[in-house]
């Protein structure tokens, strides 16, 4: 770097430290948009990363049942027939169904007790136990707080028939499985909630790693009314949803932060009359546009990188300490505006790159064009 | 620029601002002297000043200022002839106002690439000649306008232009003040410097080796 650069660099950086007071107020929008998208990306990536590697650690086939054309409930004697099906390992029939507790929607998972019992704990982040009785539910901890529920409550379930529950866990995690307002209790319960025990919702098939398509078509052709969907099939599907919220949020984003560099110039040419002045008097004692430009490049390149580190920093806090309320929900099924569930949230290097890049880039915008105006005006009639 | 060509030359220049009109106007400055420029105030010896610097532009006639036409430059060309040959006090003593005085004083060095060490000790030279030692780190904004008004000729006068000007450059300093800026500006004349300072000083009148008077707009003397 020459030394005209370098003077220059050092200028932009003395006019950010003893000047901070008009970048800040032009930077601090930028922050919080900044900091709000990034928590969004952050939940996104992190969903995205959890319910993947729920989906590789589930089923290989689920199965449901075809009537008129559309997804039915499996008749349960069609469900235990899979169980001859060539390379069929477990099967674990479902019922998921929806009630109304309290005025809230919540969502009924019923599983076979001998299935809630060998599941991965850590995965759940449980509090209490799992069931060990057909009278014990899990519950999500959204549910819990809203409903006033603790390990050891009762909980009453009334869609069909009224059954009494005694609450054995409470789930932190978002996981899909374990939903934050969901009631995890055992299959026959459930069966009897929703009153209808001859059927299940689906059945998960376990299969050997790599056989799914194969066994897919067995099943198939063991009987046509079965609709039978792959665990890559449905993470197609998964991601496809996915990447449309994702795509739906980043492209508001993208909208907020466009909407940033005519604030920011405004901003900087509104608000910045003193600024204006120092332009015309630099130009007035030599200073080329060019110089003057470069200083101003550099001053915006700071503040972008100040405004990704400080959004990166923020964005951390809101998600991993806060549980970015308002926005989770956004993502996360059945959050509540304040979760106290844990957030699924990964904040990787790419997305610091991408936050210094978007800084820089609506910093540098922002006050170019409204610099090389003034600098382009005769000096003159800037210090006038 | 040949040593015998004139450090400015204005040739029936006219500028319009409003009701007023400054000229037309015909003046010679000789390199290496001290031109008085007086008249009563809103008689045109800042507008003559701004066209000298090219910080403003003449409806007609012609400025050459160091051996250039300025109505031949473009907007960059007279800006850099302002920071190869040009010094310029202005009579508002504009500055960054968050730098601080020793900054403000080197602002014509940053971009000829003088190192941050160099420029504060040229600096300190130049407000030393005019009684500021001492006011290097101080803040702009602390100093009384006498002080701001030295600090400005520290500045135009940093570089050892080959054209100074100077509006008003004595008007809120006290005589001793006076004197010591005035001791200034003629040590850049004898070093070489074209003066055209403006001012109702009768000292400054005195020190000058030319004297220009305008009334309305119209040179008088």
């Amino acid at each position: 770097m020459g030394s005209r650069h370098l003077n220059l660099a050092l200028a932009a950086a003395g006019n950010v430290a003893q000047n901070p007071r008009g970048p800040l107020v032009a930077a601090s929008g930028l922050v919080i948009v900044l900091a709000l998208l990034l928590s969004g990306l952050a939940i996104s990536e992190g969903q995205r990363a959890e319910s993947l590697a729920a989906l590789e650690a589930g089923p290989g086939v689920y199965c449901t049942w075809d009537v008129f054309g559309r997804d039915a409930a499996v008749p349960l004697e069609a469900a235990e027939r899979l169980a001859s099906v060539s390379g069929v390992q477990r099967l674990v029939p479902r019922v998921v169904g929806r009630i109304e507790l309290d005025g809230r929607i919540a969502t009924v998972l019923g599983v076979p007790l001998s299935e809630l019992q060998r599941a991965d704990v850590a995965r759940m982040q449980l509090s209490g136990a799992v069931p060990n009785a057909p009278h014990e539910v899990l519950v999500g901890v959204e549910l819990a707080r809203a409903l006033g529920l603790e390990v050891g409550s009762t909980l009453a379930l009334d869609a069909h028939l009224l059954r009494l529950f005694t609450v054995s866990g409470i789930t932190h995690s978002t996981a899909p499985l374990w939903s934050a307002k969901a009631i995890v209790c055992d299959l026959a319960e459930a069966q009897q909630v929703f009153g209808d025990v001859e059927h299940v919702s689906d059945v998960c098939v376990y299969v050997p790693d790599g056989s799914e398509g194969l066994v897919a078509e067995a099943i198939q052709r063991s009987d046509r009314r079965f609709r039978v969907q792959t665990r890559d099939l449905v993470a197609q599907y998964f991601v496809r949803g996915h990447e449309l919220r994702g795509g739906t949020f980043a492209a508001l984003f993208a909208l907020a932060l466009a909407l940033a560099v005519p604030t920011i110039a405004t901003l900087s040419y509104l608000g910045a009359t003193p600024r204006r002045r120092e332009i015309g008097l630099l130009k007035a004692e030599g200073w080329s546009t060019a110089e003057v430009l470069e200083m101003v490049a550099l001053e915006s390149v700071m503040i972008g990188l100040g405004v990704a580190t400080i959004a990166f920093a923020l964005a951390v806090l809101f998600v991993r300490v806060l549980g970015a309320p308002l926005l989770a929900a956004y993502f996360v099924a059945d959050l509540g505006a304040f979760p106290e569930a844990r957030i699924p949230a990964r904040f990787t290097a790419p997305m610091l790159v991408a936050a210094v890049g978007l800084g820089v880039t609506v910093t540098l915008a922002g006050s170019l064009w409204t610099t090389w105006r003034t600098a382009r005006t005769r000096p003159i009639e800037v210090l006038r | 620029m040949s040593p015998a060509e004139p450090s400015v030359c204005l040739t029936a220049v006219v500028r319009h601002r409003g009701a007023f009109t400054l000229g037309p106007l015909d003046i010679v400055l000789a390199p290496g002297t001290w031109t008085a420029l007086t008249g009563p105030s809103g008689a045109g010896k800042t507008t003559l000043l701004n066209l000298v610097a090219g910080l403003d532009g003449a409806d007609s006639g012609h400025v050459e200022v160091c051996g250039a036409d300025l109505g031949g430059l473009d907007e960059a060309g007279r800006t850099a002839l302002r920071r190869g040959s040009i010094g310029v006090v202005f009579q508002e003593r504009l500055f960054v106002e968050h730098l601080t005085v020793a900054e403000n004083v080197a602002v014509r060095l940053v971009p000829f690439g003088v190192p941050a060490s160099e420029r504060r000790a040229r600096a300190a030279i130049e407000l030393e000649r005019l009684g500021l030692s001492g006011y290097l780190d101080r803040s702009v904004p602390t100093l009384s306008s006498g002080e701001r008004q030295r600090v400005a000729v520290a500045r135009a006068g940093i570089t050892e232009p080959r054209l100074l000007l100077a509006d008003e450059p004595t008007a809120s300093v006290d005589e001793e003040t006076g004197v010591r800026v005035l001791e200034y500006l003629a040590r850049l004349r004898d070093r070489g410097t074209t003066l055209l300072v403006s001012s109702h000083d009768e000292s400054a009148r005195e020190k000058a080796d030319a004297h220009l008077e305008l009334v309305g707009g119209r040179l008088v003397v």
